[in-house]
């Protein structure tokens, strides 16, 4: 029997949408945001109506049972019964998503804060854009001295920042699951291997008060690190994370 | 519809293509500055 | 009986003559710029090195008039302009291209088609002109002391620019006017000389006007404190100039392309018969096929341009992408898929124009799936909007499978397998009224099927071993040969196809102005979309400047130097596009109304 082709696009549609939520929550245990969810059907459904509306014939086939539903004097019931249910059920669910809810306000958070070109830092003014960690070059020229320096950095780690960013360096430290945000993973691509050094210095040392004013309010629970260790530490630091992580910091050309 | 006389170009053609395309990475890749494939 | 639209033929040639053209502009545009650097402080009266440093501003040295917002008028004078000259120049380019097959084939409709795409520009022309006009109003106006810097680096290359408006004005109106009278012979080879020097000049003018907005963002040529050293070709020819100007380049082709498509499709829907339905309905596809062929190297060019602002200015290319501007880059996303979407539908409804569509339609849905799988990788944020609930399942703001698509190899790779599928569409379109008559067909269709597949798993490897298995630098460096990958194999398959296809039968006449008005909303909707996105990433360019005048050397003092709500940047560039729209619709008309003629009965004497 031939499924009619307004119920196959209904079918693939809900099959899309199951399909995800299947996927996602059940199977692979991550939950697919209803914001994103909502976004990806508005474009699945798109494409449904683009592939099923090219042909002249098969857009003809397609839209016949609402033609029917809405021309055809023999079905005068269900057009006055779906008539008077849509708009009712609109009506409702319009009523329903603007009821207020108990539900905080959802928060845009920029994950990526912009680095101002210049902060003051230890007391001096420090150009961003310029700041080259003193200990990198070490890494060529005297890889013992650089071992030590990534052993004392090591041990600063251990003893100020593991308790967020884990022991791992995967942001599973055992404070991690009471903050929001989360502390950063470092193990991921996304953060401090797509960053310069500079960057991590002035996120280090100036913590979550130090974040630019855009897309304030930060409820970041980065310490002032300026304020606990000496500069010379939180290089050491940087280069342990980029050491144990294995990647490498971001550089940068400038003409 | 000739199997052989599609099957065989194809395969040719996967071939002759993936080694292109290899060679084509590998070269663009080492005007930047880098091999193919990551080392550390 | 014979097809009355004949396929182009000679598209090759047109590009060579063109690429020449292209030559004596950049000739040209660095012709009077050599002048400028040879004389730097003599030419007006000025000692060498004793040029101000940039003025230090205080919210009093911005002049305001009652009711209008100084920053608000100046945004939507350029933005109207900027899509006009955008328009204005493209138009000519894919003119000339047209008018070349036209005299290649002899065919008089492409020598027509041509004319009508000049009669519309003729207008916009003036309605740019205009707009420049207001935006130069605004800036002395309400940024006198901005202006007054800028111009004291730019002076010559300003006064050049105006010059040059007399050359444009004059190539262009003998262009558009004497179309009829230069026909035939010598005097045609004429007129397409005065379209490539059109060409010239408008790029010419791109290129100067792009340095002083680039200036403003990558300044060179001057010092810390805003001291200029008196080198106009250091200030034009600054980091951010030719990253700017090969966007802007390939964008205004596949913007006026969709412009001149809007205008073919509204002129389709209200066509009174079927030559005149099958006339706008050959139009339509010309300017869609012009907008695709510009559509696809666009992204690269994009992420070239975005990749050298980061490169340039860490503050800056963090805050477009990592930073605020990043949600606006979502709905970029999303603009740009549609824009794939439109162009893609526009060609599968289109095959219904051929009577041998039906051995091809059948794999439309694949590519659907495509696309739409594509593109939803492709406007996958990093950073997901979650509710509270959400957040506690997942364990934090990290998704651990969808964060991974958002950021740039997934997207990459998703952006090069949206154009090598638009690009099959349009295989598949050319190949629906053909069939071919070499003996080796099955084996080119198997070498053909063999190019796609190797170069999308190339595309993925690149994206997936290279963006997520390495480090930064291979991570970017890698987006290069995915780029190539799909140039290549666009190019191959066109070649390939050319081939395969030679001496090939026609299945029957493509039946022009057989295709839904649906069809037509898609073409408006490309015109729409892409009017929008230009919109608004001119904001985004404009704002990651945020409280600078020019970058780190003259700050923006004024009350409205703040970066606006996301809400509120949205709803200006809303506002600016409805008024263009409204502008082109008068555009439109005014093309339709010059032919009209009213013949009131006893009105004139005699």
């Amino acid at each position: 029997m031939k499924i009619p082709r307004l119920l196959q696009a209904a079918l693939v549609l809900a099959g899309v949408y199951f399909g995800f939520v299947v996927v996602f929550d059940v199977i692979l245990e991550a939950v697919i945001p209803a914001s994103l969810l909502v976004m990806y059907m508005f474009f699945v459904t798109a494409g449904v109506f683009m592939v099923f509306t090219y042909d002249e014939d098969q857009t003809r086939e397609l839209v016949a049972p609402i033609k029917a539903l809405v021309e055809d004097p023999a079905k005068r019931l269900w057009r006055n019964l779906v008539f008077a249910i849509v708009p009712l059920a609109v009506g409702g669910a319009t009523y329903m998503q603007m009821q207020p809810g108990f539900e905080a306000p959802l928060e845009l958070r920029t994950i990526h804060p912009a680095p101002p070109t210049t902060a003051k830092i230890y007391g001096k003014r420090v150009n961003l854009l310029q700041l080259e960690n003193p200990f990198r070059k070490l890494e060529k020229e005297d890889p013992e001295q650089f071992r030590e320096l990534v052993n004392e950095g090591a041990a600063v780690y251990i003893r100020n920042c593991q308790y967020c960013h884990g022991d791992k360096l995967d942001g599973q430290g055992p404070y991690a699951d009471g903050l929001n945000p989360t502390p950063l993973n470092f193990q991921d691509v996304g953060t401090i291997a797509q960053l310069q050094e500079s960057y991590l210095f002035w996120r280090i040392t100036t913590g979550g008060p130090g974040l630019p004013k855009e897309a304030a309010p930060w409820i970041s629970s980065m310490p002032v690190w300026q304020d606990f260790l000496t500069e010379d530490e939180v290089w050491q630091v940087i280069l342990y994370l980029y050491d144990y992580t294995g990647h490498r910091p971001r550089s940068w050309e400038h003409e | 519809m000739s199997v052989k006389g599609y099957f065989l170009p194809f395969v040719a053609g996967l071939v002759v293509f993936t080694a292109a395309f290899l060679l084509l990475d590998t070269a663009v890749m080492n005007m930047q500055g880098l091999g193919l494939i990551f080392h550390q | 009986m014979k097809d009355p639209h004949p396929t182009q033929r000679g598209p090759a040639s047109a590009m060579i003559a063109f690429v020449v053209a292209l030559a004596a502009v950049f000739l040209l545009a660095f012709g009077p710029v050599d002048a400028l650097a040879a004389e730097p402080a003599a030419a007006d009266g000025v000692a060498a090195g004793s040029y101000a440093p940039a003025p230090k501003l205080t919210a009093a040295d911005y002049p305001t008039i009652a009711g209008i917002n100084s920053r608000v008028a100046v945004w939507i004078f350029a933005q109207l302009h900027l899509w006009f000259a955008a328009f204005v120049l493209a138009v000519p380019i894919f003119v000339f291209i047209i008018e070349v097959i036209g005299m290649r084939t002899r065919d008089k409709r492409y020598d027509d088609m041509a004319y009508e795409f000049i009669k519309v520009a003729i207008t916009a022309y003036s309605l740019t002109a205009i707009l420049g006009g207001g935006l130069l109003f605004s800036l002395i106006l309400f940024y006198p002391h901005l202006f007054t810097y800028l111009s004291t680096i730019f002076s010559a290359s300003m006064f050049y620019y105006a010059l040059l408006f007399f050359a444009e004005s004059a190539v262009l109106y003998v262009y558009y006017y004497g179309w009829h009278w230069l026909q035939g012979g010598f005097k045609k080879w004429v007129h397409l000389s005065l379209g490539l020097i059109l060409n010239a000049v408008g790029t010419t003018l791109m290129l100067l006007a792009n340095a002083w907005l680039t200036f403003m963002m990558s300044p060179a040529g001057v010092d810390a404190a805003g001291v200029f050293s008196g080198d106009a070709w250091a200030a034009i020819h600054n980091f951010l100039w030719n990253p700017i100007n090969i966007h802007r380049f390939v964008a205004n082709i596949a913007y006026g392309g969709s412009i001149v498509g809007a205008y073919a499709a509204f002129k389709f829907l209200t066509a009174t018969g079927n030559q005149e339905k099958a006339h706008y309905d050959w139009m339509g596809y010309n300017a869609n096929f012009i907008a695709i062929c510009a559509l696809l190297p666009l992204p690269f060019a994009g992420y070239y341009l975005a990749a050298e602002i980061y490169a340039y200015s860490q503050q800056m290319g963090i805050t477009l992408m990592g930073g605020i501007f990043a949600w606006l880059f979502i709905i970029q996303a999303v603009l740009i898929g549609t824009l794939f979407l439109s162009a893609n539908y526009y060609l599968w409804c289109g095959m219904g124009r051929s009577d041998g569509a039906k051995r091809y339609t059948k794999y439309i849905k694949y590519i659907a799936i495509v696309l739409i799988g594509a593109f939803l990788v492709w406007f996958t944020p990093h950073t997901l909007v979650l509710t509270n609930e959400e957040l506690k399942a997942l364990g934090g703001p990290h998704h651990k499978i969808l964060g991974p698509l958002g950021i740039m190899p997934a997207k990459n790779t998703a952006v090069n397998v949206m154009i090598i599928f638009t690009a099959l569409s349009f295989m598949f379109y050319r190949r629906a009224n053909k069939v071919a008559t070499v003996s080796w067909v099955n084996a080119g269709n198997a070498i053909q099927v063999a190019l796609f597949t190797t170069g999308i798993a190339n595309i993925m490897f690149l994206g997936i071993y290279h963006g997520y298995f390495t480090n930064t630098v291979y991570k970017v460096a890698a987006s290069i040969p995915q780029v190539l990958t799909t140039v290549a194999v666009i190019v191959g398959s066109i070649t390939l196809d050319s081939f395969i296809y030679r001496g090939a039968k026609e299945v029957g006449p493509l039946h022009w102005g057989r295709i839904p008005g649906r069809a037509q909303y898609a073409l408006f909707l490309l015109a729409v979309s892409f009017t929008w996105l230009m919109g608004l990433m001119g904001y985004i360019r404009s704002g990651i400047r945020q409280h600078w005048h020019v970058l780190d050397i003259m700050r923006d003092a004024s009350p409205d130097a703040f970066t606006p709500t996301l809400g509120y940047a949205a709803n200006v560039v809303s506002v600016a596009a409805i008024l263009f729209m409204a502008m082109v619709i008068f555009v439109f008309w005014i093309a339709q109304v010059s032919g009209s003629k009213t013949l009131p009965a006893g009105y004139w004497k005699g």
